[in-house]
């Protein structure tokens, strides 16, 4: 065969009908009319869940917020002076525990009656 | 109601007003959206991939309509723009499609699992010929070829001189040629 003898014959062909709507495909994604959008239903289960875990969230938060120790924004010393200053609270807790006793004491006698209990903090006087 | 005729210059003009572009734009598609799409088919091969590119081509002229300054013809922008997508496409896609590297028989396999390649044993040997010249070649091979441009047309779309381009087809026919010969 001649190489002129391939221009015309038939090798490709296209989908029954394909360049009936070739043109149209082509106008729709260029100067045709904008198509409208298709609204679909609102997924309610979808945002339902959505919301149901932003709520699970806030409240998990809400607790933790609520449980954790409120650090003392007004203490702008360093870390180490806050350190420090932990261990005299701890110090203090000690002490105050031992002044409790002495409390305790003061407290019981303060069933006493008034005079008895003026008398009790001045007898040593 | 009879479909009017053609006219380029009154295409033009209706492109440079905004209210009347979408209508010359339609006229454009009808006018050369099947010309567009063999030009395509004949590089790619495969009508799917050609489909794509032919409407590739008409939203890239589309977007960049107000650029078109009727310089010159509609027919040499839309080819500019069918040439860019279809090399671009190719080249991204280069594993996928024979080359003069290639081995033989590769074109011949592709176009027998197309369902839309209607061709004999002779036809696949053609395009497997067709398909081993380099890209600008097997582009002016089609044009003149199959299309039958004007060298001058094709030397306006491609950016080459006349001279060359009849170099590179005459190139191009004894490639294939030889390659034909060798395989009787």
């Amino acid at each position: 065969m001649k190489l002129e003898d391939y221009k015309n014959r038939k090798q490709f062909t296209v989908p029954k009908g394909y360049f009936e709507t070739l043109n149209s495909r082509i106008k729709e994604v260029t100067c045709g009319e904008p198509k409208a959008v298709p609204t679909s239903p609102r997924r309610i289960h979808k945002y339902a869940s959505y919301f149901s875990y932003a709520a699970m969230f806030a409240i998990i938060i809400g607790i933790a917020v609520h449980t954790m120790p409120v650090p003392d924004t007004n203490d702008n010393r360093p870390a180490t002076a806050r350190s420090a200053s932990s261990r005299e609270i701890a110090q203090n807790n000690s002490d105050r525990e031992n002044e409790s006793e002495y409390i305790d004491n003061v407290f019981d006698n303060y069933q006493i009656s008034e005079y008895a209990f003026y008398c009790y903090l001045t007898e040593d006087e | 109601m009879a479909k009017k005729a053609y006219n380029e210059k009154e295409i033009i003009e209706c492109l440079k007003e905004k209210n009347l572009q979408a209508d010359a734009f339609s006229a454009i598609v009808e006018q050369y959206s099947q010309k567009i799409y063999w030009h395509i088919r004949r590089m790619v091969l495969s009508h799917d991939d050609a489909d794509d590119l032919v409407q590739n081509t008409f939203v890239k002229a589309w977007m960049n309509i107000d650029k078109f300054r009727g310089e010159s013809q509609i027919s040499t922008w839309l080819y500019r723009i069918a040439i860019n997508e279809t090399l671009t496409w190719l080249n991204k896609n280069k594993h996928e499609h024979v080359s003069l590297s290639s081995p033989e028989g590769e074109v011949a396999d592709q176009l027998e699992s197309d369902a839309y390649f209607n061709g004999e044993e002779a036809d696949k040997l053609f395009q497997e010929a067709v398909s081993r010249l380099p890209e600008k070649q097997r582009l002016t091979f089609n044009m003149r070829y199959f299309e039958e441009m004007k060298y001058e047309d094709m030397s306006e779309i491609l950016g080459t001189s006349v001279g060359a381009l009849k170099a590179s087809y005459h190139i191009a026919t004894k490639k294939i040629e030889e390659y034909l010969n060798g395989k009787d």
